[in-house]
């Protein structure tokens, strides 16, 4: 590969989008402002809004209110084909009675495109290259497997140095084994091409794996939106606490009292931050923060329920009465069922507080949305 | 046992076969026998000197042109069902419409009207307006006859395209209109040649409108050109068969044709939509 | 928290109303002529039917009288009566016919799809050429197909249109030979749709084929047959063409004899108003 490439690459920004459809608001207060040749993610449950949002990037939803930029042109009304974007949809999208060939170059031909034909065999024949389709420009999209389409869908985004790619769930219907390899092939196109690309998901893996910004969304809002690292080291809010790891933060709702946090099943010392916050107090810590602490301090005390077996650790799941939490505990740990067990945080200063009401953390937090 | 009831569906499929192509194949051998062999006893199955007398002497009679004119009226009603129609049912999915439920159930009521139950009042309105016995009424309501018809399939049909596929085109630089003239049309074949044979097969076959609307001559149908030559030549079978089977060459052509796209409407189209 | 409205509501609305537009008048076309070749007449039938009219002269109006007068009509009533008897006998041999050939098509593979093919030709055909062949196939003389028939088994060759018990099957097995096979179409589709994983599960249940028939198949095709009902139905209450054509109404015009009035519905179209009754 060693066409030079005009980088092309263009910043996007939302200021206060919202999308109504009569009856509700789809999403709203939406701001992101994302830098030339950033790789951000819209993360979130199916039905949280991220399509929306993404097909109001592509101009095929238009928005109640707000406004799209993308670089310095205010896209929010403007027509799908004006806006100079490419885009990958879960579906692929590929035109049924075209040959692999002329769906590449199908957005070349475009009138307005006006592309002379030696520059889209170019064009094609150099994208085709890059994503290991040579021997099949013939066959007719029904006549490839399901990976080779994902390529082809990415083909024709490249073919034509858009100012942002927009990538709708674009590995959810590969296999497991086919979606971690082109995860990481689509990782090394977007380093090469240095595009900005915006991708929706609801797999947190290729959140986190792929972005350089991660928007986790809910119910039509931003619950939080940062890299990788700072969503799961310190997450913004309940929501986002629950929803990333796998499995999420352990959640323990408890009372504030001199110091301390107690709840049923626990007992856990509060930091500075988080004494003068009243009595409604939710600590979080990730499975794999928890240690076996077979002491009489241990910070949190219940029954072993199931032990899954993982090979380099196992995955404890511990009744406290009230709920189960989970534990990625060294295998050398062996319980059986209804066995007692006492945890502790490994290290006190990755707990996580937040307020039980609202979810909002008692951490300061860094706002990149916008 | 396994053979044997094979071989009992094989024999009731070539009966199957014999009784519906039997009556068919049977006019054919008449139209062929010369006058004085076809009431001979008993009935001969195969014409034994066949001649293509009552062919020359329809022609003679001026079928011909009555042919031309069922496929004239049929093909002008029938690209205007498909233009009118293929558009109709493409906003119906697509775009907002006003009134959308009530024009979805007008198109829905009239598929199951038949135009004949109105025929009286459309001669007297026809008449009203000058139409009546002109070239253009029969292509005119035989369109409004299939119309429902090509709404309710291509709109059926386009419900099934995924709309990405327009998005992804219009994202690639294309116009609302080149996206459906380049993505979707090209993928709606099926259902148009459906709703086009379906079309062809009723206008061709129509008797009752073609003879309440028009009465000249030069402008009768094949279907009234035939009960009308029944008229003055009741008993001459040979010459009826003849026409019998030209009447029944093009919808049966049209239908092997495309017998594809019309089983696979049918069996899709309807039972979903 | 901005509270600020960049993009203008009415800005946005212009384009969601030039949607609207542009779809409203995408259907136009089709609607207005729809409405014009389907609706209008039959609204213009009907207000015909409330006035006496006599050929083209309208008279004045008489408000249900022409319903009254049709009703009292023991002809009307039945014609009315001979229609249903037609539809229903129809119906009852079109419907197990069509289900019997959707079930071997769909056991036969690609012969089935000759099969099917070779069946669906006479629907291809005219209603009223299917006519004029039926009358050739049953002209009453020993040199017809039927009439040699009778011949072969010593009887005098019988004319079965205008046989009074005979008529009416006769039209029903005419009107059945036509069209039973565009409902095997939409059956066959129904079949198709039914995951063949059941059959193999009520195998395995225990269920043997008739009782998997009956509990399995039948339960979920019913959608498929409620709509071959539902069509065959129309289809054949409204059979004109065919009866026309074999009655030897001949010229349309000419008033019709005994089994066209007294089959269809239609028939009191032959005087003025089709669908709408006129006074006698």
């Amino acid at each position: 590969m060693t066409e030079a490439r005009p980088n092309t690459a263009q910043s996007v920004r939302f200021r206060n989008v919202g999308k109504s459809y009569g009856s509700g608001w789809a999403v709203s207060g939406i701001n992101i402002s994302i830098a030339p040749g950033q790789f951000v993610t819209l993360l979130g449950p199916s039905g949280c809004g991220k399509s929306t949002t993404l097909n109001m990037i592509a101009g095929l939803e238009t928005p109640t209110e707000g406004q799209i930029m993308i670089g310095e042109r205010d896209v929010t009304a403007m027509k799908p084909a004006d806006r100079d974007i490419a885009m990958v949809f879960q579906s692929y999208a590929l035109y049924p009675h075209m040959t692999l060939y002329e769906n590449i170059a199908f957005p070349l031909r475009a009138r307005r495109r006006r592309t002379p034909e030696a520059e889209v065999d170019r064009k094609v024949r150099a994208a085709v290259k890059m994503l290991g389709l040579e021997a099949l420009l013939d066959r007719f999209p029904r006549q490839i497997s399901g990976g080779q389409r994902q390529r082809v869908a990415l083909g024709r985004a490249m073919v034509r140095t858009p100012t942002v790619y927009l990538l709708d769930e674009p590995l959810s219907n590969l296999d497991q084994q086919l979606r971690v390899q082109m995860r990481s092939e689509l990782k090394d196109i977007h380093q090469r091409l240095g595009a900005t690309m915006l991708y929706v998901t609801h797999d947190q893996s290729e959140a986190m794996t792929l972005s350089d910004l991660v928007v986790v969304m809910s119910n039509g809002r931003i619950e939080q939106a940062g890299s990788p690292r700072e969503l799961y080291d310190n997450p913004a809010n309940l929501f986002v606490a629950r929803f990333l790891g796998e499995p999420g933060m352990n959640i323990l709702d408890g009372e504030a009292a001199d110091g301390r946090l107690r709840g049923p099943g626990f007992d856990i010392a509060l930091p500075a931050l988080a004494r003068t916050a009243g009595r409604r107090i939710s600590v979080g810590i990730r499975p794999e923060d928890l240690h076996h602490d077979p002491s009489a301090a241990a910070a949190i005390s219940g029954t072993v329920r199931t032990v899954e077996y993982l090979g380099s650790r196992s995955l404890v799941r511990v009744d406290l009465g009230d709920r189960l939490i989970a534990a990625f505990l060294p295998p050398s740990v062996d319980l059986p069922a209804g066995a007692p067990i006492g945890l502790s945080p490994a290290d006190p200063d990755k707990a996580r507080f937040f307020e039980t009401d609202g979810g909002a953390s008692l951490h300061a937090h860094r706002n990149l949305a916008g | 046992m396994r053979t044997l009831s094979r071989i009992a569906l094989v024999l009731a499929c070539l009966l199957a076969g014999i009784v519906a192509l039997g009556p068919i194949l049977w006019a054919a051998s008449t139209s062929f026998k010369s006058a004085n062999r076809i009431f001979a006893v008993p009935p001969e199955l195969l014409p034994r000197s066949p001649t293509l007398a009552h062919y020359a002497n329809l022609i003679a009679e001026g079928v011909h042109w009555a042919f031309l004119n069922s496929f004239a009226y049929a093909a002008v009603a029938v690209l205007a069902a498909l233009l009118f129609g293929a558009t109709a049912g493409y906003a119906l999915m697509r775009y907002p419409v006003a009134g959308r439920p009530a024009v979805l159930l007008v198109f829905l009521a009239t598929m199951a009207v038949p135009g004949f139950a109105v025929l009286l009042p459309t001669q007297m309105l026809a008449a009203g307006i000058g139409l009546q016995n002109t070239w253009a009424i029969l292509p005119i309501l035989y369109a409004g006859h299939i119309l429902p018809f090509t709404v309710w399939v291509t709109r059926s049909h386009f419900a099934t395209v995924p709309r990405e596929l327009e998005q992804a085109a219009e994202i690639d630089g294309y116009s609302r209109a080149e996206a459906v003239w380049r993505i979707v049309l090209p993928g709606a074949k099926p259902a148009l040649l459906a709703a086009a044979t379906f079309g062809f097969l009723h206008c061709w076959n129509d008797y009752v409108t073609g003879s309440t609307m028009v009465d000249a001559p030069e402008l009768r149908t094949l279907q009234v050109a035939l009960i009308f030559f029944q008229g003055f030549h009741g008993r001459d079978w040979g010459s009826l068969m003849a026409g019998v089977i030209i009447a029944t060459i093009p919808p049966v052509v049209v239908f092997l044709l495309f017998r594809k796209f019309l089983i696979g409407g049918f069996a899709d189209g309807s039972v979903k939509g | 928290m901005h509270t600020i409205r960049l993009a203008t509501p009415r800005g946005l609305d212009v384009l969601a109303r030039q949607a609207r537009l542009v779809g409203s008048s995408l259907v136009a076309p089709a609607l207005l002529l729809v409405i014009a070749i389907n609706i209008l007449p039959a609204l213009y039938g009907f207000y015909l039917s409330l006035h006496k009219v006599f050929f083209f002269g309208n008279e004045g109006f008489v408000g249900l009288a022409n319903y009254a007068a049709l009703f009292r009509d023991p002809f009307a009533w039945q014609a009315i009566g001979r229609s249903l008897l037609f539809t229903f006998a129809a119906l009852a041999v079109a419907v197990p016919l069509a289900l019997l050939a959707a079930m071997g098509i769909s056991r036969l593979g690609s012969w089935g799809s000759v099969l099917l093919t070779v069946l669906l030709v006479p629907w291809a055909m005219s209603p009223i050429v299917v006519a004029l062949l039926w009358k050739w196939i049953l002209v009453p003389s020993p040199g017809g197909l039927v009439g040699a028939a009778f011949t072969a088994f010593g009887l005098p060759p019988q004319d079965l249109l205008t046989n009074p018990l005979l008529a009416m099957p006769t039209l029903i097995v005419v009107a059945v030979w036509r069209n039973f096979a565009f409902a095997t179409i939409i059956l066959i589709g129904g079949l198709g749709q039914i995951p063949r994983d059941l059959a193999k599960a009520a195998a395995v249940d225990g269920l043997g084929a008739w009782e998997s028939f009956r509990k399995i198949t039948l339960p979920l095709l019913a959608p498929s047959l409620l709509i071959v009902i539902s069509m065959l139905t129309i289809s054949y209450f409204n059979e004109v063409q065919l009866i026309i054509g074999l009655t030897g109404a001949g010229r349309f015009g000419r008033p019709p004899p005994w089994p066209m009035r007294s089959t269809t519905p239609a028939s009191s179209s032959w005087t003025r108003g089709a669908a709408t009754p006129s006074r006698r």
